[in-house]
């Protein structure tokens, strides 16, 4: 079954640069998402997650010292290379992205309602008239009662479940192809996590639209994900079937962090991270060597390449490197 | 509603202190009204007492006044025979009126859009731009650029009067020298303001959508970083109106602002009085009406927080 | 932050320094011009009246023939030192008051800052002008009415401060081990707060100079024959059309007094603020 690719990244590198240093943020990934699929990004705060989804849908462009490098075919062509106003009319419409806070993702001053119409009819061409009923149609679909009233209130009247699953309405209103989802689920409590994740499958059901999630929650990544790719320093560690690789971890990084959960049994203090302060490396050493207690002198010198350890499944450490 | 009520009650014990602060400072004023240089026979001086109340004891006086000012009579001016204050104030208040509105608005307007500017286009021509005029603006003291502005524009170039209340072209400079540092001071506001607002996630969000950059800065930068400057617009207007004495001085302008300054020097007791109260009352009055703006402009001062309100 | 740290940060800003320099030529120019040439400052000449800035007058003479290279700096004393003494009674009383609210707290700093709320929205310089009229006209009149009616924004700039400060952990500690409530005062919430009080001194200082000027113009300020930096732009402005050099000079100055001032206050006010990263000169 060949399955369609709708995003290839190749080679994507992203530096930042203020007047005192120069900050390279993701490091030259490359990775493709499938139509349809759900891909997780797992990795620590600062591992690059968030540069990568805002890379995708271009808001970088704002952001003072950023400079892209590499490509990210989308449709066809790179959107790197393209202007700001060919990347506005894609998003909303057929990228969209949802942010950690969703209290901070909303205007304070502007009532709800208003907020999820403005997308639908700048988007979709809909009279203010049109959108409000369409919107009250999508909040109810997300389990919203009452929407009418809802629309009427301001975000800091809500909860922040609601305000997730608002968050979540609005990025979703157009039918959009992709969603990247950045922790959307860090601010919220078990209960409102899965209720909130469902709105998410529906959007996958009804329009069919590809996921991209990112997360340091490992098991919410397990469960919701179909495959997953796992990102420290900036690169890419370990790829693969989010089954495949949570349940057989391969890489270091990903084992020291599966083990480190604390699962139901007695919590193992040997398992726990290290934290990671700024340790000086040599730049050709592998990202993860600093911290990494099964590293050998060959991965300070080079840094792995990608080897394919079973089926769709690949790791970026030298330990399963078959050209040694 | 409560909180317009709370400032309103707030408001009148201020008017009432200013009411009383005046009048008391008024009786400190050494010298009657009718010291002047001419010796008037002290018969004539017992009459025009006792027809201005002057004979009867403070106490007596202040209730009187009290009440007058209630009613709304602001008094007789005790220099000119024939006209009440209430009467001069018809006649001065819809020149410094306009002069006073075109240059808020004037404040607002080009404030505004030099504070947003500089801040959109931050370290780009338009944010220094913005910085020159507003720093020259804070100071240079108004009364100065005025001086200028006639000897350029009125005198050498002849594009405006110098001295005269005749039409729009008449308003020009006294506007502009009157708009000068308030404009200075919201271009600042607006610009810390709009900066930090351009930070916020919610604009990532919208951005995120799609949605177009024009509306994204009309419909959601500005509706957040208004405030700051329209809670200026109070002390602005205080500003203006002050400056307004000297500009109108400077000018020639027949407006509230000459005559202030004219029955100080005649020592006109209840014109001072009068308009001391009347220019008080309308900063108040003006400063609920700010408030009011302010309250519609943010949701959050109107309704108080009810987390997960049943929903 | 310590005083030499935030001076430090100060230095940085090269535009704040460059003012802090200018100021500084300002006030000496202030207290020796009067001396440089050979003319008093009421000295009338009434055969030169209006003269052009030529060699003899550096900057001309005004309508009684005073000279007014002479009669700037001289003036410029009156405005700078009027500014000076105003805003340190001001900002004393202010600090003092709003300290004071702020340490005792509860009921006492409701009614204290209620008190201010209400005088703050009075007009002050309809009461500085009535102020006027009330006392003889002269400097240490305006000084008094100018101080008693600027000293609520420092007043309530540094109770904000100290309030903060009451949070501190440092402070805390203080109090429980037992430091009586002058002890926290002098020791704990001064040197913090200096800094805000130092930006405070700048700030009214170029107010009470602004105000002064306005004054005088209304006829109110500094009487004749003195000269202050208000009553020689009002008879700058009365002879606009013909002799523009009798308001250029005093303008320059005010302008450029008042500019300084304010730039040092903003690099004060951007020296204080933790949150502005200052780099080293050097390697900008």
């Amino acid at each position: 079954m060949k399955r369609e690719k709708l995003l290839e990244v190749n080679n994507l590198r992203v530096v930042f640069s203020t007047h005192t240093a120069e900050v390279e943020a993701v490091k030259g990934i490359d990775f493709c998402l499938y139509k349809g699929e759900t891909l997780g990004i797992v990795g620590e705060s600062g591992a690059g997650k968030s540069t990568v989804g805002l890379a995708v849908i271009g808001l970088h462009a704002f952001s003072p010292g950023a400079v892209l490098s590499g490509s990210i075919f989308y449709d066809g062509e790179d959107l790197i290379k393209k202007s700001e106003s060919h990347l506005q009319a894609l998003r909303g419409a057929r990228i969209a992205m949802v942010f950690q806070d969703p209290f901070a993702c909303l205007n304070p001053t502007m009532k709800i309602g208003r907020q999820v119409t403005e997308v639908l009819r700048f988007k979709k061409g809909f009279s203010w008239k049109e959108a409000k009923l369409d919107a009250a149609v999508l909040l109810k679909d997300a389990a919203i009662h009452e929407p009418h009233r809802l629309m009427q209130m301001y975000p800091h009247q809500l909860s922040t479940g609601m305000l997730q699953r608002i968050a979540l309405v609005m990025a979703l209103a157009c039918g959009p192809e992709l969603l990247i989802a950045d922790e959307p689920t860090s601010a919220l409590d078990i209960t409102t996590l899965w209720q909130t994740l469902e709105i998410i499958e529906n959007s996958k059901d009804k329009f069919g639209t590809s996921i991209i999630f990112l997360t340091h929650n490992l098991a919410v990544a397990a469960g919701f994900c179909d495959r997953v790719l796992v990102m420290y320093g900036g690169k890419v560690v370990e790829e693969g079937p989010a089954e495949a690789v949570f349940s057989l971890p391969m890489h270091p990084y990903l084992r020291k962090l599966v083990s480190s959960i604390p699962g139901t049994s007695r919590y193992d203090r040997r398992h726990a991270l290290s934290w990671a302060g700024h340790i000086q490396v040599q730049p050709t050493a592998c990202v993860y060597y600093a911290h990494c207690h099964e590293r050998l002198s060959l991965c300070q010198e080079n840094q792995p390449g990608i080897f394919n350890v079973a089926s769709g499944h690949y790791v970026s450490c030298w330990l399963y490197g078959v050209d040694l | 509603m409560r909180y317009v009520l709370r400032k309103i009650i707030s408001s009148s014990i201020t008017l009432f202190v200013i009411v009383s602060l005046t009048f008391v400072l008024m009786h400190l004023i050494p010298g009657g009204p009718f010291d002047s240089e001419r010796k008037l026979p002290d018969s004539i001086v017992k009459n025009l007492n006792a027809r201005y109340n002057l004979d009867k004891p403070l106490r007596e006086q202040y209730i009187i006044y009290i009440k007058n000012v209630l009613t709304g009579d602001l008094g007789p001016s005790i220099k000119y025979e024939n006209k009440t204050v209430n009467s001069i104030i018809k006649e001065g208040f819809p020149v410094t009126a306009a002069i006073g509105v075109a240059a808020i608005f004037l404040a607002v307007f080009v404030g505004s859009l030099l504070g947003v500017a500089a801040a959109i286009y931050r370290q780009r021509w338009p944010d220094y731009a913005a910085s020159i005029i507003s720093t020259l603006g804070i100071s240079v003291p108004g009364f100065i650029l005025a001086g200028f502005l006639v000897y350029l524009f009125a005198f050498r170039l002849g594009w405006f009067p110098p001295a005269l209340w005749d039409g729009p072209k008449s308003m020009a400079l006294p506007v502009l020298s009157l708009a000068w540092f308030p404009t200075a001071i919201i271009a600042r506001l607006m610009k810390s303001s709009v900066l930090e607002v351009l930070n916020q996630e919610y604009i990532k969000t919208a951005r995120a959508k799609g949605l177009p950059m024009s509306y994204i800065v009309i419909q959601h930068v500005l509706r957040n970083a208004a405030a700051p400057m329209i809670s200026y617009v109070g002390p602005a207007l205080a500003t203006i109106l002050t400056g307004s004495f000297v500009i109108e001085n400077i000018f020639a302008l027949p407006g509230l602002g000459k005559w202030f300054v004219l029955s100080i020097s005649n020592r006109d007791y209840t014109v001072i009085l009068g308009l001391t109260i009347f220019y008080s009352t309308l900063l108040i009055v003006l400063n609920i009406l700010v408030d009011l703006v302010l309250a519609v402009l943010d949701p959050r001062i109107r309704y108080t927080k009810a987390k997960g309100a049943g929903l | 932050m310590s005083l030499r740290i935030i001076w430090w940060r100060f230095k940085q800003n090269k535009i704040a320094l460059a003012s802090l320099i200018v100021l500084f030529v300002l006030i000496i120019m202030a207290l020796i011009g009067p001396y440089l040439n050979s003319w008093g400052y009421s000295e009338q000449v009434l055969q030169k009246t209006n003269q052009r800035p030529g060699i003899e007058y550096w900057f001309g003479t005004d309508s009684l023939g005073r000279d007014l290279f002479t009669r700037l700096w001289y003036g410029a004393r009156v405005s700078i030192l009027i500014g000076i003494v105003t805003s340190a009674v001001s900002v004393s009383m202010g600090t003092l008051y709003g300290s004071i609210s702020a340490v005792l707290g509860g009921k006492i700093d409701e009614v204290m800052m209620r008190i201010v709320e209400v005088f703050y929205a009075v007009p002050f310089l309809l009461y500085v002008i009535l102020l006027m009229l009330i006392m003889e006209p002269g400097i240490k009149t305006i000084i008094i009415a100018l101080a008693t009616v600027c000293w609520f924004n420092t007043a309530r700039v540094v109770r904000g401060q100290v309030l903060k400060l009451k949070e501190e952990e440092f402070f805390l500690a203080a109090r429980l081990l037992g430091a009586g409530k002058i002890r926290l005062i002098v020791h704990h919430i001064l040197p913090n707060v200096t800094g805000h009080i130092i930006v405070m001194f700048v700030v009214v200082v170029s107010e009470a100079v602004f105000v002064e000027a306005f004054l005088s113009f209304l006829g109110l300020g500094v009487s004749v024959p003195k000269a202050s930096l208000g009553i020689l732009a009002k008879e700058g402005i009365q002879g606009i059309r013909s002799y523009p050099w009798q308001l250029f000079f005093p303008a320059v100055f005010i302008s450029l007094l008042m500019l300084s001032l304010n730039l040092i206050g903003d690099g004060l006010r951007d020296a204080l603020d933790p949150k502005i990263a200052v780099k080293k000169r050097a390697e900008l």
